[in-house]
């Protein structure tokens, strides 16, 4: 269960959205998971390994580290990427409920040829289209909350050279030396823009979705 | 044999699960599973290596490790996750069962069974009513007590869900008490409350569909007890035609839901 397995279950998702969603899903996979899975995880990988501390004091190391990384961005990615593809399930659940529905419309007695229930893609309208909208403003938030967490968490994007630690046990100020800072914050503001990519292509698919559904509107009215 | 082996081996039992076993099985899969092997097992996979003694004693700091971390987080975890899919087999194991029964009857020729051929008892989705209807509300309610117990094994075993910066430990080779500094303690924290919070939702998840299958199984009884006076015969003739055109439908519409197929 990995990275593959939840491409497998939103490749489904694909069939079902607008042009810009499956912009969206591509820029996911390739810019973000794909970069986070091939680069980041590498450049990440000797994080505490070679956070070295100018001090003998044992311990000292340990907690200089666990108090300027609560969690590692590597992590933080991680969770994001879970948390901003999971609204897309929603919109799978409600096709698939929909078709369950015209399932039991079948058995009823209603002449629904069943290839084309197979095969049929299914308009974005009426009870979907909340789903759908619901979804993508699901993604915004949790970008949002993300890209938050991580500027409040870490003081910007910046990954300093130094850091001062003074968490007990460490004497006194100890200089705390991070490993590979400027190949991170390369990382950090390229995974940072691409999330802002996204979030505008999220905001363009809302905005496309609101501006068609009062275009419908106002023929029905016309 | 790894997670993606369970993931193949489950996605089949969800073709026979309610709305909520499948809101279950994704819950399981994408917050759980996929969050302990794509995030968990870094962050503690150098647990021992950087669980520092302030001592030059040699094995104290093996002495203390293993004093303090009898299991480690992620085998429990990895344990829990194994243990609390496991009873979904019995619902599988039961549908084979059945279909096998099925299969033995179309193929001594028996003329009850309205089944045009084998492949379609292979693909056929079955209602969950009469016995299996028991054996699924076991699997929940074992699932439940195996949520349960972890969680609880979790507290004891760790006096609570935070994992703390310093360990003291006296244990025998160290001198008098060493300080021993844990590895990532504050990730290690979050990831465990995560991981605590995703259990209990899908406990309240199981508690639900439990709470559905009951109420459906009262209604049910409600029912047959009001219609059973009024039309025995056709209703058997509504239900053979409801089977075949359920075979019909689930030929069709197996894959529809969430990308797990059988």
């Amino acid at each position: 269960m990995d990275w593959g397995t939840l491409q497998a279950v939103l490749g489904g998702v694909n069939k079902h959205s607008t042009s810009i969603g499956k912009i969206w899903l591509t820029v996911l996979f390739i810019f973000r998971i794909m970069i986070l899975v091939v680069a980041a995880e590498r450049v990440w990988g000797d994080e505490q390994q070679d956070f070295v501390c100018n001090t003998l004091q044992p311990g000292c190391r340990n907690v200089c580290y666990d108090h300027f990384f609560p969690i590692s961005h590597i992590r933080l990615w991680a969770l994001q990427l879970i948390f901003v593809s999971t609204p897309a399930l929603l919109v799978a659940m409600h096709v698939a409920y929909r078709r369950h529905e015209k399932k039991r419309r079948f058995r009823n007695g209603e002449k629904i040829d069943i290839e084309e229930l197979k095969n049929e893609k299914i308009h974005i309208r009426g009870p979907l289209w909340w789903t759908y909208t619901s979804s993508i403003f699901f993604r915004i938030v949790f970008e949002a909350v993300f890209m938050y967490v991580f500027y409040y968490m870490y003081d910007g994007y910046q990954m300093p050279r130094l850091v001062k630690c003074n968490a007990w046990p460490c004497p006194n100020i100890v200089d705390c030396f991070v490993s590979r800072p400027t190949e991170k914050t390369t990382f950090t503001i390229f995974m940072l823009a691409v999330s802002g990519i996204c979030m505008m292509l999220n905001l363009a698919e809302l905005c496309y979705l609101v501006i068609k559904i009062c275009m419908k509107e106002s023929r029905k009215t016309t | 044999m790894d997670w993606g082996a369970l993931h193949t081996i489950l996605g089949g039992v969800n073709k026979h699960s309610t709305s909520i076993g499948k809101i279950w099985l994704t819950v399981l899969f994408i917050f759980r599973i996929m969050i302990l092997v794509v995030a968990a097992e870094r962050v503690w996979g150098d647990e021992q290596d950087d669980f520092i003694c302030n001592t030059l004693q040699p094995g104290c700091k093996n002495v203390c490790y293993d004093h303090f971390f009898p299991i480690s987080h992620i085998r429990l975890w990895a344990l829990q996750l194994i243990f609390v899919s496991t009873p979904a087999l019995l619902v599988a194991m039961h549908v084979a069962y059945r279909r096998h029964e099925k299969k033995r009857q179309f193929r001594k020729g028996d003329q009850k069974c309205e089944y045009k051929d084998i492949e379609e008892i292979r693909k056929q989705r079955f209602r969950i009513e009469g016995s299996l209807w028991w054996t699924y509300t076991s699997s929940i309610f074992f699932r439940l007590v195996f949520e349960a117990v972890f969680m609880y094994a979790f507290y004891f075993m760790y006096d609570g869900f935070r994992m703390p910066r310093l360990m003291k430990c006296n244990a025998w080779p160290c001198p008098n008490t060493v300080d021993c500094f844990v590895s990532r303690p504050t990730e290690k924290t979050v990831f465990t409350i995560f991981m605590i919070a995703v259990s209990s939702i899908c406990i309240l998840l199981n508690v639900a569909e439990l709470c559905y299958l009951l109420t459906k199984f009262f209604l049910r009884r409600s029912k047959k007890t009001g219609n059973s006076k009024h039309h025995p015969n056709h209703e058997n003739k509504e239900e053979t035609k409801q089977n075949e055109m359920n075979e019909l439908i689930s030929d069709s519409c197996q894959n529809t839901v969430i990308g797990f197929s059988s």
